[in-house]
């Protein structure tokens, strides 16, 4: 085959636009493709380049086509390219206008408008796809080099580089690459670590994740002292990141929110109601140059923007595609694409390096059990912590395991729970005045 | 004009029963790529996927799809052992050849970076077999317009289910797919197999002024049958009307106090117990960090119980998780994992089994062409040797009324707490400590005769210590409970379920529910 998937999807659905298929003429089309490539390799128990783990490369050219038909019925479909089937593509189309459905909210295609300016591309990274991968098995091997020599260490490091492209019958023609690198270590399935974004992490920034994992480890093997009724818990980033994960993404989701299954009503938003602390605010930003939650587009070729989902405590709007947008009859937002696309600010933070010093008795939550389980709408859990980090008089000391109970929304409402960042993760940690209980 | 329109219709999808690339092209091509490799050793992986999805939400389509995808994943080794993996969506015998090539690279550099090398699958049995759908309806049967008639009828009657406060509302989905896979080894090993799966899914949300809880019914099978017996017989829909019931209730009832209680647990959360708790556990591959291991090896003979406990893993034509070969093109066995309460094997593949201690049992699987298999359970049940008959009820309320009569009648009742916990919700392990958690959708306090329920409480503990508490069975054996297993991001279809509900005793070491102190 000659032409490329975008070429001959292209000339499928003009023609389509033309001649009736199955009684009906195509009105309006979007094609979503992505080119990608991708090595994996990682470390299992100990070993690098396992059976399990082995140096993987990956090529997948596919994605997504939308159709609007002549009687405002809607097609969706994902697509892949397909060699030696000439009748391949006119069965397809025949079996798109057969799956279509009246859509109630009138689905739309965007119109082109301006492409911001957002790094997501990084060479380096490209390059590891021409030839030179040095840089990702030199991950691999610090790893092993490095590991605590007691500790089982399992790895995963993944880099793609992938050209989008985003073609609608409006005119948008949008055709960009993105990069994108991820490396996470575990030590005995207790202590992880690891670093996404759009670029290889630098020195310092692997130096600080590594060390801090280590330490962790090692602090893990002190028993601490038990417990008090003074004790407060702090979830760690990452656990905050699981948070946000379970419970802010569902309950802001403009759908959820439309279909009554939120913690949240459409009034809520029009009233601008006041539900978190009023120093607290909810942003998505995926303008920051090389976040892997970062991009151009949306899928559906929304250009990016910044929201605000909550300002000053007030809940502004949740975050909406095009549909959704339609419905809400607003211009759709920007989109988390995942729990690190929500930014958390706060008004009275402190830099965690200075906050720990201040906290007499408290423990570090590092890893929960079981919070996918949680009723999302309600934001309560309760939930097994069993490798924590005992803090006593602003000192890690060593672990305890413990069980965690508390809402969400609570928390985030109120005043006396504080935000503490590191320069190095993506959320705050947050210190709660919920108390544990002994596992 | 209606039935030629109709006819002519069917003819199309008729043809695309075969969109993909010929199953026979497939063996054809994944055959010789294995054999005529000449440098290492190969195992090519195909497979090809169709698949529709109809979304309902509120009594309106949100979404209908359709997908018909492929793709082939090579994982080579190297004489000494040292393996590489390259995958691509694309079926031609020339891609092939460079992803061999690509995967053998990437071998090579694995052996110098000094990697763990295994031979294990040069010394694999051959195996030749070709096993077809077990669906009685091909993928195409019904006209995608009919499917989501049938659909829009089933879901709309949801929507007549009333609570007396409060509202509910309503998601539906359906799902059809039908994966091909074919797997063949420079050995001459060639087999291939069909798994079709469907499932209706109901998703309710119900919603007072200070309360909001999910939950979700299902009903799964192999193809479109499914669909139209729901529409016949409405045995879901029964379902989800006692479901909703149950929930509403849920939502004004008090929280269980957090404490060490006897409690019995339903088919559903007994499948998460015994798929997380102890099928991740006998893993081979994960045996190194196991509770249930010692010295990297599977502590066979370990007393779990007293009682006689069997837990079993198989695959099941027609079942959820039906997987006949393993992705390594070995034949999967069923796993006695324990038995009269003795741990006594593991889910073993080809490359870790025998370091694991385990028998190996063709535990190989993979979410997709594009992923390396891993040891993996199918079908995981927790049977015990002595059942109580429960009477056959018509709905869930009956149900917790029987189940109270019967423990009462038998003296095995508590006197003040004695809890059934309903709905699994998910729950998690931590395999090295042995922590676990799961989650329900509510609970009932049996011992008191007003059957008063409660909302869902973390039900966790220790699993070495659950199983010495598991005493019997009561009602029918069920093992339809599906789900998704996410082990390593790879996620495949996992089912399983118990005797019964399990009636497990009160133990120092397994709590239920937690503080709300936030």
């Amino acid at each position: 085959m000659d032409k490329s998937l975008l070429e001959t999807l292209l000339d499928v659905l003009n023609q389509a636009q033309i001649k009736p298929v199955e009684g009906f003429k195509l009105k309006q089309w979007r094609i979503t493709l992505a080119q990608s490539q991708r090595i994996n390799i990682g470390v299992k128990n100990n070993n690098p380049g396992s059976v399990y783990t082995p140096p993987s490369y990956s090529n997948r050219e596919g994605g997504e086509v939308f159709l609007i038909w002549e009687d405002d019925k809607c097609s969706k479909a994902r697509v892949q390219n397909v060699f030696e089937r000439e009748d391949y593509w006119l069965k397809q189309l025949s079996l798109w206008r057969l799956t279509a459905y009246n859509d109630h909210h009138e689905m739309l295609i965007p119109v082109p408008e301006k492409l911001p300016q957002v790094q997501i591309a990084n060479k380096d990274i490209s390059n590891l796809f021409t030839g030179d991968n040095r840089q990702i098995f030199e991950h691999q091997q610090k790893i092993i080099f490095d590991r605590p020599e007691i500790a089982l260490t399992n790895a995963s490091l993944l880099a793609s580089w992938t050209r989008n492209l985003i073609y609608t019958s409006t005119g948008i023609a949008a055709d960009f690459p993105e990069s994108r690198y991820a490396v996470s270590w575990s030590f005995d399935s207790q202590i992880s670590q690891g670093f996404a974004e759009r670029r290889f992490p630098t020195l310092d920034e692997w130096k600080h994740l590594w060390e801090e994992s280590v330490s962790r480890y090692s602090l893990l093997q002190n028993k601490s002292q038990p417990i008090t009724k003074d004790t407060v818990v702090i979830l760690a980033p990452q656990v905050v990141d699981q948070m946000i994960e379970q419970f802010i993404i569902p309950n802001f989701k403009g759908e959820n929110v439309l279909e009554n299954q939120s913690r949240f009503e459409t009034q809520d938003f029009h009233k601008e109601q006041l539900f978190f602390d009023e120093k607290l605010s909810l942003e998505i930003d995926p303008l920051r140059p090389e976040k892997w939650t970062s991009y151009i587009l949306t899928s559906e070729g929304i250009p990016a923007t910044t929201t605000l989902l909550v300002d000053k405590g007030r809940l502004l709007t949740p975050y909406l595609n095009t549909k959704d947008g339609k419905r809400w009859r607003a211009h759709p937002t920007a989109l988390p694409l995942g729990s690190g696309g929500i930014i958390i600010n706060h008004k009275s933070s402190t830099n965690w390096s200075q906050k720990i010093n201040e906290i007499q008795d408290g423990v570090l939550v590092l890893s929960v059990l079981g919070l996918h389980t949680q009723n999302h709408v309600a934001g309560s859990y309760s939930l097994a912590a069993p490798s924590c980090l005992r803090i006593e008089k602003g000192i890690l000391t060593g672990r305890t395991d413990v069980r965690i109970s508390g809402n969400m929304w609570r928390i985030m409402k109120s005043k006396d729970t504080t935000y503490a960042f590191s320069e190095h993760d993506n959320h705050p940690y947050i210190i709660t005045t919920t108390r544990p209980e002994n596992l | 004009m209606e039935n030629n329109e109709i006819s002519l219709r069917l003819n199309i999808l008729d043809s695309l029963g075969s969109e993909h690339m010929n199953f026979q092209e497939i063996r054809k091509i994944a055959e010789g790529t294995a054999i005529n490799f000449q440098l290492g050793y190969l195992i090519v992986r195909i497979q090809t996927r169709s698949e529709l999805s109809i979304s309902l939400n509120s009594g309106r389509i949100e979404n209908v799809s359709t997908s018909n995808e492929s793709g082939m994943g090579i994982q080579a080794f190297t004489r000494k052992g040292a393996s590489g993996f390259a995958s691509a969506n694309i079926l031609t015998q020339n891609i092939a050849n460079q992803l061999s090539r690509k995967a053998y690279e990437l071998a090579l550099e694995n052996e110098k970076s000094g990697c763990e090398l295994n031979t294990n699958i040069f010394l694999a049995s051959k195996a030749r077999e070709d096993i077809p759908s077990s669906g009685k309806y091909s993928f195409h049967e019904i006209s995608p317009t009919k499917l989501q008639e049938i659909t829009m009828e089933i879901h709309q009657r949801l929507l007549e289910i009333k609570i007396d406060q409060g509202n509910v509302v309503w998601q539906t989905n359906y799902r059809q797919i039908e994966d091909f896979w074919c797997i063949a080894r420079q050995d001459g090993t060639l087999v291939s197999f069909v798994i079709p799966r469907s499932v209706i899914l109901h998703q309710g949300t119900v919603k007072e002024e200070k309360f909001s809880q999910s939950f979700s019914v299902n009903r799964s099978g192999v193809d479109v049958e499914i669909l139209l017996n729901e529409q016949q017989d409405q045995n879901l829909h029964y379902k989800a009307q006692a479901k909703t019931e149950f929930i509403q209730k849920v939502s004004s009832a008090p929280q269980i106090i957090s404490g060490n209680y006897p409690v019995l647990i339903d088919y559903g959360l007994a499948k998460g117990l015994a798929h997380e708790a102890f099928g991740h556990a006998v893993e081979s591959d994960l045996i190194e960090e196991s509770i249930l291991s010692e010295n990297g090896k599977l502590r066979k003979g370990l007393i779990i119980s007293e009682s006689e406990i069997d837990i079993i893993d198989e695959s099941i034509r027609g079942d959820w998780a039906y997987q006949p070969y393993s992705a390594n093109g070995i034949i999967r066995k069923p796993v006695e994992i324990v038995k009269k309460g003795v741990l006594q094997n593991g889910l073993g593949d080809i490359f870790s089994s025998n370091k694991a201690g385990i028998e190996m049992t063709g535990a190989g699987r993979a979410e997709y062409y594009g992923s390396v298999p891993l040891p993996r359970m199918t079908n995981i049940r927790l049977e015990t040797a002595e059942t109580i008959h429960l009477p056959a009820t018509l709905n869930l309320h009956d149900e917790i009324l029987k189940l109270r009569e019967v423990l009462k009648a038998k003296n095995l009742l508590e006197e003040e707490f004695h809890y059934v916990l309903i709905g699994y919700r998910g729950g998690q392990v931590n395999p090295k400590t042995g922590d676990f958690v799961f989650q329900c959708d509510g609970a009932v306090n049996l011992a008191d005769p007003n059957l008063p329920i409660f909302q869902p409480g973390i039900f966790s503990g220790k699993i070495l210590s659950v199983l010495q508490s598991v005493k019997m069975s009561l009602g029918e054996k069920k093992i339809d409970a599906i789900g998704t297993c996410g082990k390593a991001g790879q996620h495949v279809p996992s089912c399983g379920g118990a005797s019964g509900y399990i009636f497990i005793t009160k133990n120092e070491n397994i709590r239920l529910g937690g503080n709300n102190n936030g």
